[in-house]
């Protein structure tokens, strides 16, 4: 294996070169790497190189280092370190898709996906919120009450739909847990503008996870009973969380 | 009619292809005369007859006499995993493994509650529209689709499935190869005959010139890749053809996972 075969099926890639069933040269390498005994440093200064000498912001360029370092696991603080001066470097010339998988290459290559960096992405978030949303839910992991309050802020602003909750089921399961879950898919369910797209959504996912308190009579029972919109997702909590008995030490 | 001569950068085995095929006489020879001019088989430029080749094909991807499918007859296609989850990502707003993942859950690998919301995704992946506003396809604008003597390909899934990327001509990478590259996965659908529209046979024209040269043949029956694993070279090739792209909402649901 070669640095020039490797940049030479890296551009092939980025040039959208396939065959007929859509495997590029790239997958060919990568399948041929790993199924033999490839030399994990070897392929790092090569994606290296290629971050540092090829067109960054040529589309494609992200998705096949990611590729890449997805499919060998390639992990290293210098790597990492080299994709996230790329990416803040170059951040106007790329597309939000590119720059989507530029940061989701990051995160994989074992960077350090902070919320601070994922606020900062304004681009990625007005052009694809539901890409922005899953860099959150990596750079929230255990913060449940941050990325519960993402969640709400971008289904009360329109800027993701019912479905793209719907698709992304389990990832917010694992990361808001047994906790949090119900409590925050409730409040947004309330939050979204379009009150019938968020009851329908409660009364899918009430389906889904057997509970009447996502449904669209939970919803019209909060409205009767006055709970102000801050206050919806308090109540909530309060009723899932705080009503568990305490421990006795901790009562005196 | 005489055959047109044969352009003097063209290997003997692609003319004889060429000749051999079934498309109209004056396709042919339209196409051997733009050879003519090359200056060189392979190469991006201009002038080179991989160029040449290629731009024609694509011109004419109509081509091919029109097939009668029984109705009830079910036809195959495979399609790169990653690549095919990398292309949703851009249009769905997903990320690519997470629709990976939906994928294996589909495949019969997830567990009852990773089933269920596997098949709720698919089920609006069904509904989903492109930014033109049409429906999302399986291919592009050329779909290759495989058939069985049984009249249900999906048998092909289940008999030998490692095999049938090396039956069906796959990778056409060949430069790269040997070794014939294991453990490359494949989306494997299953569409009834009957839903597909504009079939026909396969011609010269729906590979590029590098699959024509080394892979394709006339007659509709792809080789297998040589370089590939000898108890699949030993299966044979599989018929094909081509048709235009069946929407997700034609394919069956039991999607599979194809590894080689």
């Amino acid at each position: 294996m070669t640095l020039e075969l490797f940049l030479s099926a890296l551009r092939r890639h980025v040039a959208g070169v396939e065959d007929r069933a859509g495997i590029k040269a790239l997958d060919v390498l990568l399948a041929q790497a790993r199924d033999a005994v490839f030399d994990a440093g070897e392929w790092t200064s090569f994606v290296q190189t290629a971050i540092e000498t090829e067109n960054v912001a040529a589309p494609g360029f992200w998705t096949a280092i990611r590729l890449t370092v997805g499919k060998l696991d390639l992990h290293s603080a210098q790597l990492a370190g080299r994709i996230e001066t790329a990416l803040t470097s170059g951040a106007d010339a790329l597309e939000s898709f590119d720059a989507y998988e530029g940061w989701r290459t990051f995160a994989e290559a074992g960077g350090y996906l902070a919320p601070k960096m994922v606020k900062a992405l304004a681009s990625l978030r007005s052009e694809r919120a539901p890409l922005w949303l899953d860099l959150a839910i990596l750079a929230f992991q255990g913060d449940p009450a941050g990325l519960g309050a993402v969640v709400r802020e971008l289904a009360e602003a329109g800027e993701i739909e019912a479905s793209d909750l719907r698709s992304r089921l389990s990832p917010l399961q694992n990361s808001l847990g047994q906790d949090h879950f119900l409590a925050v898919m409730t409040g947004v369910a309330r939050a979204f503008p379009d009150r019938a797209a968020g009851a329908g959504f409660g009364e899918w996912l009430g389906e889904k996870m057997g509970t009447d308190t996502l449904g669209r009579g939970a919803v019209d029972l909060a409205d009767a009973l006055g709970v102000v919109e801050g206050t919806f997702l308090a109540a909530v909590e309060f009723a899932f969380v705080v009503r568990r008995p305490k421990p006795i030490l901790a009562l005196a | 009619m005489t055959n047109p001569v044969c352009p003097a950068q063209m290997p003997a085995s692609v003319y004889q292809k060429i000749i051999g095929d079934g498309v109209g006489d004056a396709l042919k020879s339209d196409l051997l005369d733009l050879c003519a001019a090359c200056d060189a088989e392979l190469g991006d430029h201009d002038t080179s007859l991989q160029t040449v080749f290629d731009a024609y094909s694509k011109a004419n991807r109509e081509s091919g006499a029109p097939l009668a499918l029984a109705g009830d007859e079910i036809v195959g296609h495979i399609k790169a995993l990653d690549g095919t989850c990398a292309h949703l990502s851009k249009v769905l707003n997903l990320d690519s493994a997470r629709i990976a993942e939906m994928f294996r859950w589909l495949a019969e690998d997830g567990s009852p509650s990773q089933m269920d919301e596997a098949r709720d995704w698919f089920r609006d992946l069904t509904r989903k529209l492109d930014h033109m506003g049409n429906a999302l396809v399986i291919s592009g604008p050329v779909c290759w689709l495989f058939r069985e003597d049984g009249g249900d390909a999906q048998a092909l899934f289940d008999d030998a499935p490692e095999c049938l990327p090396c039956r069906l001509g796959l990778p056409t990478v060949l430069e790269l190869m040997p070794p014939y590259p294991r453990n490359l996965e494949f989306l494997g659908m299953a569409v009834r005959g009957a839903l597909l529209s504009n079939p026909r046979s396969a011609t010269v024209f729906h590979g590029d010139y590098m699959s024509v040269r080394d892979i394709w043949l006339p007659g509709g029956l792809t080789q297998p890749i040589a370089l590939g694993p000898t108890h699949c070279v030993n299966m044979g090739g599989v018929a094909e053809f081509v048709a235009d792209p069946p929407k997700f909402s034609e394919i069956d649901a039991n999607i599979r996972i194809v590894t080689t």
